[in-house]
């Protein structure tokens, strides 16, 4: 019975949704974002990751090793030769220094010096780079001299008798792994949950507004079954959203490892935002300050999650990836949240309304 | 400082009008967050997108952030590219103030209709009623830039589908936006009566695709001077082939025009749907997939 006039509640809800249809210009964007994220994928890389992107590929740097011409210093030699630098051997920093007032010289390396060279002895070797101060020149640079310096490395290790080759492995650059996870898979899950709010203010507010709030109440629903229609009208458009981002990225091959566990996660974080916004309608009464009050809200939760270790927004990339080490536990945390929250709100609903 | 004022002013007005819009069109408070969504994406990609291309291609100049950039960096302001980037953002300020004064009428204010007709009443009101000729030309040349943004958007969204799929529907979408595009001014005259006669509708079909062939010409002539290769400007104003498209647009509306005028503004989807069609197979014919 009870439930039968909520239901009826909700569909009023999604009818009016569906009558507006405004709300597809909030899927149009996120379909726009997502369909802009392989281009901002790229865009993204390339400033922090330019390897991904053969920026550097044309790049001839001409690099002083300064050392003295003894063995370690030819094998540094060969190895820039063979990685597209330009080498030359210099005596001493403070000739290299001159070189690179002058403009004959890109970067230096400074090897490292008898008593400290691993090369047939065991203590730690330390080879220094020295760069311009320029940051784009700088990192170029370090993209080109990375792979003769690993090299170098494995020289020194073969040396030790040690054989170990980091770099042989092959497949995307590991900073596309990390923005899939850490960005665009929390992004795209939780931008529903977050206009769920919004739609929550306007649909509470307007009945304020309009004085439609009391008709309604005055037939035989409650003020919490009117809220928790509004709520769950919103969270149910909003799961659906998820639910088709989920499959998106999956038949994109981004992979969601714990599907049901992501899904209660982004769930319970919807609830929880849909009640703090129906809180701040109720206080605010209008629109304009509930929603500056929300958005302010989310932009504080949102960016502000990522220092917390247990955030939401951390979770699901931990979950998404299949961490061993979070479960339904953290579900469950954020569950309790969303419950205690929804008491709250169902005892002061009232005196706040009756507040007016 | 001056200087700074003057890269901003534009940047202020445009802002001002497309946020003037959403008061204007709003029914619901739902509309209106979804609808200051939607505003605050585009001027942000507006604004933003270009800028990013700064020193890479002269298509940067489009936004007047890249001048406040060089500005910062001491570089002279060269008129052109103030005029580039200024002159679209103003133009679009004083066609929006004009096109909100006429929208600010209690009856369209307070009406609850459905956004698509609330937009077709906001067009219908901005035309001077009692210059049909000159109206229906200007507001087909006015819808030639929003008919290249709904265009790019149908393009950036279909391009997550497999190729062909995504070829024939961009085809399918971009005929279809083309076509309402010109349509919509004839359509309204004709619903609320300000037209009647067959012969007149043909006349307004011949100065709404002539409006909407000069928008197109204007904007691939700007666009084009902006990636510097006037070269092909020249071939693309090529007067012969002028004709052949004026002609075109010509017969698309009509037909759209004058089936909406025998079966009544009601059957306008389907008059549409049989424009398009034979807008659709004229271009297949000019890419040469038929015949």
């Amino acid at each position: 019975m009870r439930f039968a006039a909520l239901w009826a509640l909700v569909r009023r809800e999604l009818r009016a949704l569906a009558r507006e249809r405004t709300i597809l210009i909030a899927f149009g964007i996120q379909l726009f974002i997502a369909s802009f994220s392989s281009t901002l994928l790229m865009g993204l890389i390339s400033i922090y990751d330019p390897d991904a992107t053969q920026l550097a590929a044309q790049l001839r740097p001409r690099v002083a090793v300064v050392g003295e011409q003894d063995a370690a210093t030819n094998t540094m030699v060969a190895l820039l030769e063979a990685h597209q630098a330009r080498p030359r051997v210099v005596e001493d920093e403070e000739e290299a220094q001159a070189l690179y007032e002058a403009g004959q010289l890109d970067a230096a390396i400074l090897m490292p010096t008898a008593s400290t060279s691993g090369l047939g002895g065991s203590s730690v070797a330390v080879a220094e780079l020295v760069l311009p101060s320029s940051q784009t020149e700088a990192s170029l640079l370090r993209l080109v001299l990375r792979k003769p310096l690993r090299d170098y490395e494995n020289v020194l290790r073969e040396a030790n008798g040690i054989e170990l080759r980091y770099q042989d492995l092959e497949g995307v650059p590991p900073t596309t792994y990390e923005f899939q996870y850490a960005a665009l898979v929390p992004l795209l899950l939780f931008f529903p949950a977050f206009v769920t709010g919004g739609m929550v203010i306007d649909t509470v507010s307007e009945e304020m507004v309009n004085r439609t709030l009391e008709t309604l109440w005055s037939t035989p629903v409650s003020l919490n079954a009117i809220l928790l229609a509004k709520m769950t009208a919103a969270l149910l458009v909003s799961a659906g959203q998820s639910l088709l981002w989920m499959g998106l990225l999956t038949a994109n091959g981004i992979q969601i490892a714990r599907p049901v566990a992501v899904f209660a996660l982004i769930a319970m974080g919807g609830v929880t935002v849909a009640q703090v916004a129906a809180l701040l309608s109720l206080v605010f009464r209008d629109r304009e300050r509930s929603q500056f009050v929300y958005a302010l809200f989310i932009l504080l939760v949102a960016s502000g999650s990522y220092l917390v270790d247990a955030s939401p927004v951390i979770l699901v990339s931990r979950l998404a990836t299949s961490d061993p080490t979070v479960g339904w536990g953290a579900v469950l945390i954020y569950g309790g949240l969303a419950l205690g929250l929804g008491l709250v709100l169902r005892r002061v609903s009232r005196p706040l309304i009756a507040g007016s | 400082m001056f200087l700074a004022v003057g890269i901003f002013l534009p940047v202020i007005l445009f802002v001002f009008s497309i946020t003037l819009m959403v008061p204007l069109l709003y029914r619901t408070f739902n509309d209106t967050t979804f609808i200051s969504m939607f505003v605050t994406v585009l001027i942000t990609l507006y604004l933003l997108f270009p800028a990013m291309l700064l020193g890479v291609s002269e298509f940067s100049y489009v936004s007047p952030l890249s001048l406040a950039v060089e500005m910062y960096q001491g570089k002279p302001l060269a008129l052109r590219s103030y005029l580039t980037a200024a002159l679209p953002m103003v133009l679009i300020f004083c066609l929006f103030v004009y096109v909100g004064s006429r929208m600010l009428n209690e009856e369209f204010l307070t009406s609850y209709r459905p956004i698509v007709r609330k937009l077709a009443e906001a067009i219908y009101l901005s035309m001077d009623r009692r210059r049909p000729a000159l109206s229906v030309a200007l507001v087909s040349l006015c819808l030639v830039p929003v008919v290249y943004l709904a265009q790019l958007g149908a393009l950036a969204v279909a391009l997550n589908l497999p190729v062909r799929l995504a070829m024939g529907g961009i085809l399918i979408a971009s005929v279809v936006i083309e076509e309402v595009a010109k349509s919509v001014a004839i359509v309204m005259l004709l619903e609320h009566g300000n037209v009647k006669r067959w012969h007149r509708v043909v006349i307004l079909s011949l100065l709404s695709a002539t409006g909407f062939l000069l928008g197109e010409k204007a904007l691939l002539f700007v666009s084009i001077r902006a990636t510097s290769q006037s070269l092909l400007a020249a071939v693309m104003l090529n007067a012969g082939k002028l004709w052949i498209t004026l002609g075109a647009h010509f017969v698309f509306t009509v037909v759209i025009s004058l089936l909406t005028r025998w079966w009544g503004p009601k059957r306008y989807p389907l008059a549409l749907g049989v424009g398009a069609s034979i807008h659709l197979l004229y271009n297949l014919a000019i890419l040469g997939v038929l015949g």
